[in-house]
């Protein structure tokens, strides 16, 4: 392994936030090592203006894709256009993000490179020449450490799980031009519409700020606290699988084992007991704050500060008091 | 036209896990499952049938030979037949060893117009295999559908994808591979009829023998493993309404977190 590499993920023609987080985790290991250099592939159309950024953000080496038939560029094209260029730069370590996108390539790229995949590590070393990962499994109930002990891994890292780092404008990098064979792009897959949900304004998986809300609101019609609240600290609303399942909230809300895991910087929990299905999939939140009526609540046990009381008389109060201090003003 | 279901059995998610030898799951004496997102990608291919009868639902699965019994209720629920990958050389594959195995079972089927598989397992939950599989049979995928539409005389599937909070919609020619998420049905139960018919029905049982391919090599190892570090003890706020929420606002400014 002598290049850790990445592959950026583009949209709108910027970098999304997963991008400069891989960048600043493979920079550390390759730093940690003092020999490893840091690889991206940044593959797309009209794409040659973020060279210099991602050089800034950490990459040594910048491998561009850059074609028309590129854009938007369904998983099948990625692995058939990065994979060939991989298996020649003999990758043995190539980080994505556990996102929708990262999740997509992932095993396509390692079937392509004859690696393993380590999914969902929020925390990579470089030992012995090797990729080690700590990942948490079971949806969070435990954690393990993998090592890529065959030839290398592709390995999915959890978002927000590394903090970026800031960009040293002074860095420069050196460029590759991936050449794209004809026929390699050919779409088998066709988008045909695309409807941003609206009903959220912050997504969850990306949020670094979560309200959620659980039976303890009282009502599909009582959830206007948890709503406030998230606006007020720019958050997305999570919801339990007891008010998803009671059809006060849509499933694309809920939290916990059988919905979304989610590791945001801070998780509010409102009238939310906490059943284990639901710890597992908040318990790796930085901070995480509960307000619940039951002290003894199993939720108050793993937040960092568990408020006891009505949520309808403090969370309005908390409002109150955040928006004299300038908070979610203008909201 | 045919369609393979992938199935994992998975520990049943009521019951806690348990690590053994080589930090691996435990799983014997633990109630099995057919992994949740599985019994919808079964849904999707059951629902094709119900509008195309002479559709063949195949179900495969990779697993040990008690899996058996968790297969028969997916032919309870109208699968036409099953194929048990089972090795005692595979006990403990990682995720792309398991997507060779299964392109190698797929392939062995033959004429496979559509793969199905749920787009993760409630115990590994790398969302990874699906993709793998597709990527070794050379198909496009179309990954965390809700609901898709087989058109047999096309021969394409449109599927609602669930993409980082927006909804797709997406059309892929077959044969395709699709993964499927928590849809907006819920999976039938099996009836009576179907657990009587399901007693005619066949589960071939396979070997890496049989499928012409070695035990795929462990590309990961897990070399450790634990339960997560206890939080510090919580901070417990009470009083008025009003003084809790003013010691929560000054909590949250003072860790810098609004």
């Amino acid at each position: 392994m002598s290049t850790i590499w990445t592959l950026a993920e583009i949209e709108g023609g910027e970098l999304k936030g997963i991008t400069h987080e891989l960048l600043t985790a493979a920079r550390s290991l390759a730093d940690a090592s003092g020999s490893l250099k840091v690889g991206i592939v940044a593959l797309g159309h009209e794409i040659g203006g973020l060279v210099p950024q991602l050089g800034s953000l950490g990459a040594d080496i910048v491998a561009l894709a850059d074609a028309p038939s590129l854009a938007n560029a369904p998983a099948d094209v990625v692995a058939r256009v990065v994979g060939p260029f991989l298996q020649g730069q003999q990758a043995r370590t190539v980080l994505l993000g556990h996102t929708a996108t990262g999740k997509d390539i992932a095993g396509r790229l390692a079937v392509r490179l004859d690696c393993g995949v380590i999914a969902d590590a929020t925390e990579l070393a470089v030992e012995g020449g090797k990729i080690v990962a700590t990942r948490s499994i079971f949806g969070g109930g435990m954690w393990s450490r993998a090592v890529a002990a065959g030839n290398g891994a592709v390995v999915t890292v959890r978002p927000r799980a590394v903090t970026p780092a800031p960009g040293q404008p002074s860095r420069s990098s050196e460029t590759l031009t991936i050449s794209v064979a004809d026929g390699s792009t050919t779409r088998r897959v066709e988008t045909l519409e695309l409807k941003q949900e609206t009903s959220t304004t912050v997504s969850l998986g990306d949020a670094e700020v979560v309200v959620a809300g659980g039976r303890g609101m009282g009502g599909a019609d009582k959830f206007g606290p948890v709503e406030t609240l998230a606006r007020t600290l720019g958050a997305a609303v999570g919801a339990s699988r007891a008010v998803v399942d009671s059809g006060w909230r849509p499933h694309k809300e809920q939290i916990g084992q059988t919905g979304r895991t989610v590791s945001p910087k801070l998780y509010v929990a409102l009238g939310i007991s906490g059943a284990i299905q639901h710890l597992v999939g908040m318990r790796t939140s930085g901070t995480i704050i509960a307000i619940n009526s039951d002290a003894e609540a199993p939720i108050m046990k793993v937040a960092n500060v568990a408020a006891v009381g009505d949520v309808h008389e403090i969370v309005p109060a908390l409002v109150a008091e955040l928006s004299r201090q300038g908070v979610g003003a203008g909201a | 036209m045919r369609v393979v279901v992938c199935v994992k059995v998975v520990p049943d998610t009521t019951e806690p896990k348990r690590l053994g030898d080589q930090h691996a799951l435990v799983r014997s004496g633990v109630q099995g499952a057919v992994n949740p997102m599985d019994d919808y990608a079964l849904e999707v291919a059951l629902k094709w049938k119900d509008a195309q009868p002479d559709l063949d639902v195949v179900v495969l699965t990779m697993g040990p030979d008690d899996a058996r019994a968790i297969i028969k209720k997916c032919l309870a629920k109208g699968a036409d037949r099953a194929v048990l990958v089972s090795d005692a050389a595979l006990a403990g594959t990682d995720a792309i060893g398991t997507a060779r195995v299964l392109a190698a079972a797929i392939r062995k089927i033959g004429d496979v117009d559509a793969v199905l598989c749920g787009v993760r397992s409630s115990d590994g939950e790398s969302a990874v295999v699906g993709p793998a599989v597709a990527e070794l049979l050379d198909l496009p995928q179309l990954t965390t559908c809700k609901e898709a539409d087989l058109d047999a005389s096309a021969r394409t599937v449109t599927a609602n994808r669930e993409v980082d909070g927006a909804l797709e919609v997406a059309r892929a020619g077959l044969p395709a591979l699709l993964t499927v998420t928590k849809a907006s049905f819920e999976p039938r139960l099996a009836n009576f009829k179907g657990i009587q018919a399901a007693n005619k029905k066949e589960i071939l049982g396979w070997t890496t023998a049989d499928l012409g391919i070695a035990p795929p090599a462990r590309q990961v190892l897990v070399t450790a493993a634990g339960e997560p570090p206890q939080r510090p003890a919580s901070q417990v706020l009470t009083g008025t309404a009003a003084e809790v929420a003013q010691k929560l606002a000054q909590y949250l400014t003072e860790q810098k977190l609004v």
